[in-house]
Formats: structure tokens, C-alpha cells, sequence
């Protein structure tokens, strides 16, 4: 037995056959039904595209929204998180002892989605939560809505600031230590540094990590769902409501968003993946 | 008095750090004082410390059953993972660069079709048509397996990054040994850490996932997150307890994982 | 010559630093003068290093002073000091060009695009990079970004500039060649320079003045020609690997001491022949014994190993025309007086 590729590819043969029966097979199976009706409707004229899922998609305001919200509520987090991330991984890279402490906690925060979250944040500020009531104290309103769209990107943001502290670590570590001595013995303030030098290229990652980050916020279920249940208004809730939701189902229009979603998060991961490629190539 | 460059590290990286401090203690904090208390409903403060809820949901057979469903499927997902994913991921790194290039890919695939989506098509295919004859649990397996590629693949690849295992290879084919001895002698061994951090992991990661468990098993199974999110509105206190002693497990593995690495790293190096 | 006397472009004094509880810095005295080139010299972990970077405000110290131009740099920033620094890796922008690169500093200190490049123009001319000025660092050579590095460092006409290691990451055909024609340029443009170094070649064939360090000391501070005939201490001698050092307890006649040793070059141990005269003055000069231990055939000449009857390892070197000396052989050898020096320790 040697180590080649032959064994390499009969070991991985099992894998590959359950992710096409158990991941493939499901969706393909529901996305191309969908897809063959709609195509079918649009050849065979108005009758026929009655039954097409994208009609209710269009008429029906709700499902844009949700859209829309999922949208918004990805780019939003993202880029929320993306900011106190990369501050963070910097703040970090100086303050070694404190590293593996604090390395522990941002796992913790990134773990802590969906459910936990949820709890936590009704206790602080659901309409009885603490921050709440210090806020009526006090006499300011919280801007916070737990039931609405700002409820739901401070919940989003909750887990995706640790996850991109935890992924920009390793690309804020390896840039060269020499960079930033260099451009001070050059005269250049640290913001001047970071302009032209640290961030070009940090670039690349904070792409990549980018396209992730919205990735996991776009399909974020738990969170959502254990904020506001079905009426959590976010593809993700969707897709799931109108299969096992409390009206009567409508599993065509599901697959339909489940191909829609799809679509997104390939064109923003692939999207984004060619970009840091470019830009890598740039530097080499 | 020093004056040494900090690398741009300002006031506005460590501004960040501590919201971000902020984000990752509040609402853990919350959630702790809620479960230890006796009662946080009439002033901003919560009274009474008291392990009660703690004590009470551990004996509740209701938590019992669903935190023993959920170790032992996340277990064999995990295992799973460990076995197809594990092993495929590491053959590909040695001996075969396009099937590398695949499973990267295959990698990305959670992200694109992300758990709510699986479990909808799941229950769609698997339950809704052939629902019959399959098993709900065989099913949840299947499923939530793939999903758990990623965390493996990655975790393999961090690994024979560190460990540098060509020179290995060769030097153990230049000494006359076989590659299936090397293997079981050399690489299994080195690699045996990393492999046992990746199935902890998974295993962490499939216990605390919420959209399979609750729409494919909902009905018949019940396993922990969609047990939590139920016990919020039957009782707060017994649902932040519950979670607190799920979390503290998690991270006490997380740590004990992170500093077993570490450990095996300084050993195997110099 | 003017009677009054310039002010050093480098004063350091008592520099002290202490690092993780370590003393690394014990109190180092320093001066260059204008357009004056210094290699510091010494093994790895003697503070030569740390030195260079506290001077460049890279690091700071417990205690000391740092003047540069005159003024008083001890606190201030690296922005601030007036220096430039060539890296041991070159710590290029790998994402600017090659004029970008040495155009940076120019923009820092607010002097506009024009300026910046026609400075950094000069500069690459300068360098001899004309042709590489719109590619990035990653195409070019270990040795043009060396010079890349050197012309960034030099954009903003520091009064002092700072090398760590400049010509180590180098490939050693290309060593020797670059070094030289850096010292023609720094001669040039009279640019005041301080070098750290390893290498006992690089330090002597580059400086004006070597000041050799051990355990965050500087031993000596002297000219290249002065530290071969004068080493200040046998660490010193021992250092520069160049002498021959006999233990003064058994020297004969007039050369017997309490204690220490004497120092001489190894060029200045010869091999008395058999029936040869001996020394032309044998009162100040000596004659020992030695038996050959292995024989190196080095590049550029033969080194033999010896040990002499009083338990001194002697070096000899010798052409490779000459007859090869064979193991175990006993030989008796000579050195004149005036090569000679008394060591204390």
C-alpha cells in the first residue's frame, strides 16, 4: 500500500458519496424542480406560469423584504464587525501575555450565537431587561428594538465581531514586524502607515474574511429565530417557514429562496475569492 | 521612559478591543447572574444567590435525555467526520493535490448551503417522500456530517502546516520502511493530537447546532439548543442555568484542547 | 583646519538597558563625527544590535543620553531623530514600487509629490536602479533591494544613518562587490554611518573605526590599523582571531611576567629552519617549541594547528607552495619582539 493518489481518492470516496446523497441530492433535487417549473411556466405562456414560485416571490412584498433585510443585516454586521475585528486582532497582536486569555473568550463569543445569544440579550434588553430599565431610569430611550431589525444586528454583530477577531489574528500576525520600524524611521505617523502600507496589504484577508463573515451572517438561523421566532423576517427564517411553519407550506417558494440564497452567498465567497487572488498578485 | 515604535497600535485598536471585551462579557455575565439568582424581576440588580435552577434542571429527565441524545449523535457525527472527512482530507494533503483542490472546495460548500437549507431539503427528500423506512436519527447524521468538514479539514491542515511531514516521508521511504508502517509509526502518531482536537471540535460544534436539530428532529427527538430555546419560556432561570453549565463545558474542552496542543507542539519541536 | 572642532553627529552616553531582567546595555559610550563610518563588532547577543535600534528610537533606555546633530534625542520618536535606517531583512513596502518605496519618507515630511520624486530620482541614480523603478520589491535581486533599501533611508538627508547587518542576507559573491562600492559611496556623499556587524571582514574592510562589543560593553573604539597592532584586552585579541597569545608566566628573559599573556599576529610566528640563524635580537624576541597538531588547506592559505611545550594552542600560517608540515612534528618557532604585546589578562 502506498501513499499515492489512488489510495487518496478510494479513502475520500465515502465522503464524496454522502455529501452528494445527503447535501446534493436534497438540493438539486428541490432547486432543479423549481428551476424546470418556472422555465416550463415562462415557455408555456400565462396559465402555466401561475404555478412558477417566483410569481409569489415578486408579488408578495414580504419575501423582498426578507431579502432585503438578510441583505442589509449581512453587510451591516459585517462591516460593523469587521472594524472592531481587525481593531481588536491589532490591539492583540501587541499585548502577547494577553493573548491566550483572551483568545479563549473571543471562542467563547463566537460560540455563544443563537440560542445563548438570544437569552441574553431579552435579559438585558427585552422589555424587563436591565439596560432597559437603567435606560428609562435615566431617562434616554435605548435605541435598541429586540423585536426589530436594530435588535437584530446587534444580536448579529454579538458573534461576528469575535469571529472576525478570531479570523484576522493569524493575517495580523504575519505581517512583517519590520513594516511599521520602517516607516517610523521614514517619518510616517502610525496612520500613515496603516494607509499605505498596513491595510494595502492586509487587503487580501480582510477580503476573504469579509466574504465569511457574511456568508455566516446571511445563514444564521438560530439567532433570528430564537429572537423573534417565524417572525423574524430574514431568508434564512423564510426557507424554513414555509416548509414547518405554522400557515400551510409552500415548499416550492422555499426551494426557490434556498436557490436564491445560494446564488448570493457563491457570488459573494467566489466574488470574493477571485478579488484577494488579484490582489495578491499584485504585491508578488 | 521607553519610547519603542508599537506598531501603530493606538487608541483606536485598543478602543476596539474593549467593545469587542465588551460584546463577548456582557451577555455571558447576564446570563450567569440570571441562572445563580433567585429572582432579577424587581430592581436592577438580581437577589438571592442560590445553585437551585442548577440543581433542579441537572435532575430534570427532560434535560437529562435530550443532553445524553445530543452527545451521542454530535458523537457519531463527529466520529464520522473523523473517519471520511478526517482521513480523506489527510491523504489528499500527502498524496494527491486535485483531490486537495476538491475538498477545498468541498469545504466551502457549508457556506454556500448553509444548515437551515440541508435541514429543509433533509426534510424535504429524506422525511417529507421517503420518510417511511429511514430512520429520523440516521438522517440527522448524514446530514450534519458534511457540515462538519470545514472545521476538520481546517484543523488537519493548521496542523501538517506545523508539522512539515514531507521531510518525514522521505527520510522514513530513504530508511527502507514502508509507507503503511510510516503511517501507523511516524504520522498517526504526530498527528494523533490535532486529530483528537478536530474530533473534539466537531463534536462541540455539531452539540451546539440549532437549525437541524430543531426542524429535522423537532417532532421526535429533542435534542439541547431547541431544549433551551423551549425552556426560556417555561422558566429563564432553569434555561440560563442549563445553558451556563453547557458553556462552561465547552470552553473548560476548548482550553484544554488549545493548551494540549500547545504543549504537544513544544514537544515536538526545538 | 579651523581651531574650533565640529560637534559630533552621534554623542551616546552611558547607555544602559535592561531586558527581561537581563542587563543588555551596561552603560555604552559612543561619538561619531561627521561623515565618519563605525561597524559595530560582535558575537550575537552582545547588545550591538539593541544599541542600534535605542539610537534609531526604535527601542528606549533605562538610562543615558542619545544626541544626534547636537541635539537631545533620548525621547523622542523615530520620526523625529533625523535618522536612516537600513534593515537586515530591508523591511521594503512590498505593495509600492521601487520609487515608491524611496519616495515615502520624502511625503512624510510634507514636501510634496514634485519634490519626492525628483529626490528619489536622483536617488536611484545614485544606486544605479533607474531601470527597476516601477517594479515591486518581490522582482528584484537580494542585492537591488538592499539598494532600494539603502537609497529609502537616505531620501530624507538623515544626518546619521543606521545599518543592521546590511550585507548578511546576502549571497556571498555579491558581498564583498556591494560592500565596496558602498563605502565609495557613503565617502561620496559624506554620509555619517554606524553599522552593526558579525562579520570581522565586513567590520575592518568597511570602517573608519570598529568598536568591538561583548555583554553590552564596548571593549575598544579604534581604527582598523590600531586594533590589529593594539588589542586593549585579550577578549579583544581573542575576538579578532588574528593573534597568537603565550602565557606570560614562562616567557623567557626579559619578556617574564606575573601574569597575562603576550599578544602577537600570526603573520609574526615564523618557522626557524634547521641550521637557520636565529632571531637578529634575541633579547627582546622569542624562540619556543611547538608540535604540529593537523594542518587546514584554507582558500588562501594554509592554517596549522600547533600546541607549544608550555600548553599554548599556536596558529601558523603558512603558503600552499611550501612544504606541508605532517602531524606530530616538532618545530621550533620565532617571534621578533616588536610584535609583541603585554596583555593584562
Amino acid at each position: 500500500m502506498t501513499l499515492g493518489p489512488g489510495l487518496a481518492w478510494a479513502t475520500a470516496l465515502p465522503l464524496l458519496l454522502l455529501v452528494a446523497a445527503a447535501i446534493g441530492l436534497p438540493f438539486v433535487w428541490r432547486g432543479g424542480a423549481v428551476l424546470w417549473t418556472c422555465v416550463q411556466g415562462l415557455a408555456g405562456g400565462v396559465g402555466a406560469a401561475g404555478s412558477c414560485a417566483a410569481h409569489d416571490l415578486v408579488s408578495d412584498r414580504y419575501y423582498l423584504q426578507a431579502l432585503l433585510n438578510t441583505l442589509g443585516l449581512s453587510l451591516a454586521s459585517t462591516a460593523i464587525a469587521l472594524v472592531l475585528g481587525l481593531g481588536a486582532a491589532i490591539a492583540l497582536a501587541g499585548l502577547a501575555p494577553l493573548r491566550r486569555p483572551a483568545m479563549v473568550l473571543v471562542n467563547l463569543g463566537a460560540n455563544f450565537a443563537g440560542v445563548p445569544l438570544a437569552l441574553a440579550l431579552t435579559l438585558l434588553f427585552g422589555s424587563q431587561g436591565i439596560l432597559s430599565s437603567l435606560a428609562t431610569r435615566v431617562g434616554l430611550p435605548l435605541p435598541v428594538d429586540l423585536q426589530g431589525l436594530g435588535g437584530l444586528l446587534l444580536a448579529y454583530v454579538a458573534f461576528q465581531a469575535p469571529l472576525a477577531t478570531l479570523m484576522l489574528m493569524s493575517p495580523v500576525q504575519m505581517l512583517d514586524a519590520a513594516l511599521p520600524e520602517a516607516a517610523a524611521t521614514l517619518g510616517a505617523s502610525p496612520h500613515r502607515y496603516w494607509a499605505r502600507v498596513g491595510l494595502p496589504l492586509l487587503l487580501p484577508s480582510l477580503v476573504e474574511v469579509a466574504s465569511l463573515l457574511f456568508a455566516n451572517a446571511a445563514a444564521a438561523y438560530a439567532t433570528p429565530f430564537a429572537l423573534s421566532g417565524t417572525a423574524a423576517n430574514v431568508l434564512a427564517v423564510r426557507i424554513a417557514a414555509l416548509v414547518s411553519g405554522d400557515i400551510f407550506a409552500q415548499p416550492e417558494l422555499s426551494s426557490l429562496l434556498a436557490l436564491v440564497l445560494f446564488a448570493l452567498l457563491v457570488a459573494v465567497i467566489g466574488g470574493a475569492r477571485w478579488w484577494a487572488a488579484r490582489l495578491r498578485r499584485e504585491v508578488a | 521612559m521607553s519610547t519603542g515604535v508599537r506598531a501603530g497600535r493606538g487608541l483606536a485598536s485598543r478602543l476596539a478591543l474593549l467593545l469587542l471585551g465588551l460584546l463577548v462579557l456582557l451577555p455571558p455575565l447576564a446570563v450567569m447572574l440570571y441562572a445563580f439568582s433567585e429572582r432579577w424581576d424587581r430592581s436592577l440588580w438580581p437577589e438571592g444567590a442560590t445553585l437551585q435552577w442548577l440543581a433542579e434542571v441537572a435532575a430534570l429527565p427532560r434535560v437529562r435525555a435530550a443532553v445524553g441524545q445530543t452527545l451521542w449523535l454530535s458523537g457519531v457525527c463527529a466520529l464520522l467526520a473523523l473517519l471520511l472527512g478526517g482521513t480523506a482530507s489527510l491523504l489528499a494533503r500527502l498524496a494527491a493535490p486535485r483531490l486537495l483542490a476538491l475538498l477545498d472546495a468541498l469545504a466551502l460548500l457549508p457556506y454556500a448551503i448553509p444548515p437551515v437549507v440541508v435541514a429543509i431539503g433533509a426534510l424535504e427528500l429524506f422525511v417529507g417522500q421517503w420518510g417511511g423506512w429511514l430512520d429520523l436519527r440516521l438522517v440527522y447524521v448524514a446530514v450534519a456530517t458534511p457540515l462538519l468538514f470545514p472545521l476538520m479539514h481546517k484543523t488537519l491542515g493548521a496542523a501538517l502546516e506545523q508539522l512539515d511531514v514531507q521531510p518525514l516521508l522521505e527520510a522514513g521511504r530513504t530508511l527502507g520502511a514502508s509507507d503503511l508502517h510510516l503511517l501507523r509509526r511516524v504520522l498517526l502518531p504526530l498527528l494523533a493530537p490535532a486529530l483528537a482536537a478536530g474530533l473534539l471540535l466537531c463534536w462541540v460544534t455539531a452539540a451546539m447546532e440549532f437549525a437541524i436539530a430543531n426542524l429535522l428532529l423537532g417532532g421526535s427527538v429533542e435534542m439541547l439548543q431547541p431544549l433551551l430555546n423551549g425552556l426560556r419560556g417555561v422558566n429563564g432561570h432553569q434555561s440560563a442555568a442549563l445553558v451556563v453549565m453547557s458553556l462552561a463545558v465547552v470552553t473548560a474542552l476548548g482550553i484544554g484542547v488549545e493548551g494540549w496542543m500547545a504543549w504537544n507542539a513544544r514537544r515536538n519541536s526545538w | 583646519m579651523d581651531g574650533m572642532e565640529r560637534a559630533p553627529e552621534l554623542v551616546v552616553t552611558q547607555a544602559a538597558l535592561q531586558l527581561g531582567g537581563r542587563p543588555v546595555l551596561r552603560g555604552v559610550d559612543l561619538a561619531l563625527q561627521r561623515g565618519e563610518l563605525v561597524a559595530l563588532l560582535g558575537a550575537s547577543g552582545c547588545g550591538k544590535t539593541t544599541l542600534l535600534r535605542s539610537v534609531a528610537g526604535l527601542q528606549g533606555l533605562d538610562g543615558g543620553r542619545i544626541e544626534i546633530g547636537g541635539q537631545d534625542r533620548t525621547q523622542a520618536p523615530p520620526q523625529q531623530r533625523g535618522v536612516g535606517v537600513v534593515f537586515q531583512q530591508y523591511a521594503l513596502f512590498p505593495n509600492l514600487s521601487v520609487l515608491e518605496n524611496i519616495k515615502f519618507g520624502v511625503l512624510c515630511d510634507g514636501r510634496g509629490q514634485a519634490e519626492a520624486t525628483r529626490r528619489a530620482t536622483a536617488l536611484l541614480d545614485l544606486v544605479g536602479l533607474q531601470a527597476h523603478r516601477d517594479q515591486r520589491p518581490a522582482r528584484l535581486s537580494g542585492g537591488q533591494r538592499q539598494r532600494v533599501a539603502l537609497a529609502r533611508a537616505l531620501a530624507r538627508e538623515p544626518s546619521l544613518l543606521l545599518m543592521d547587518e546590511p550585507f548578511s542576507a546576502l549571497d556571498e559573491n555579491f558581498r564583498v562587490p556591494l560592500r565596496r562600492s558602498f563605502r565609495q559611496l557613503q565617502r561620496q556623499i559624506d554620509q555619517t554611518c554606524l553599522i552593526v556587524t558579525h562579520d570581522r571582514e565586513e567590520a575592518f574592510e568597511l570602517a573608519d573605526r570598529v568598536a568591538v562589543m561583548f555583554d553590552g560593553r564596548i571593549a575598544q573604539c579604534a581604527a582598523p590599523a590600531e586594533l590589529w597592532r593594539r588589542p586593549a584586552s585579550r577578549q579583544v585579541a581573542e575576538f579578532l582571531g588574528a593573534f597568537n597569545l603565550l602565557a606570560a608566566d614562562v616567557a623567557p628573559g626579559a619578556l617574564l611576567r606575573g601574569g597575562g599573556c603576550w599578544a602577537a599576529p600570526i603573520e609574526a610566528l615564523q618557522v626557524v629552519e634547521e641550521g637557520a640563524e636565529a632571531l637578529a635580537d634575541p633579547a627582546t624576541g622569542w624562540t619556543l617549541r611547538a608540535r604540529v597538531l593537523a594542518s587546514h588547506f584554507g582558500q588562501q592559505r594554509v592554517s596549522v594547528e600547533l600546541r607549544s611545550e608550555a600548553g599554548d594552542p599556536l596558529q601558523l600560517w603558512r603558503r600552499h607552495d611550501q612544504a606541508p608540515l605532517a602531524a606530530g612534528q616538532l618545530l621550533t618557532l620565532q617571534v621578533a619582539g616588536p610584535a609583541l604585546q603585554h596583555l593584562p589578562q
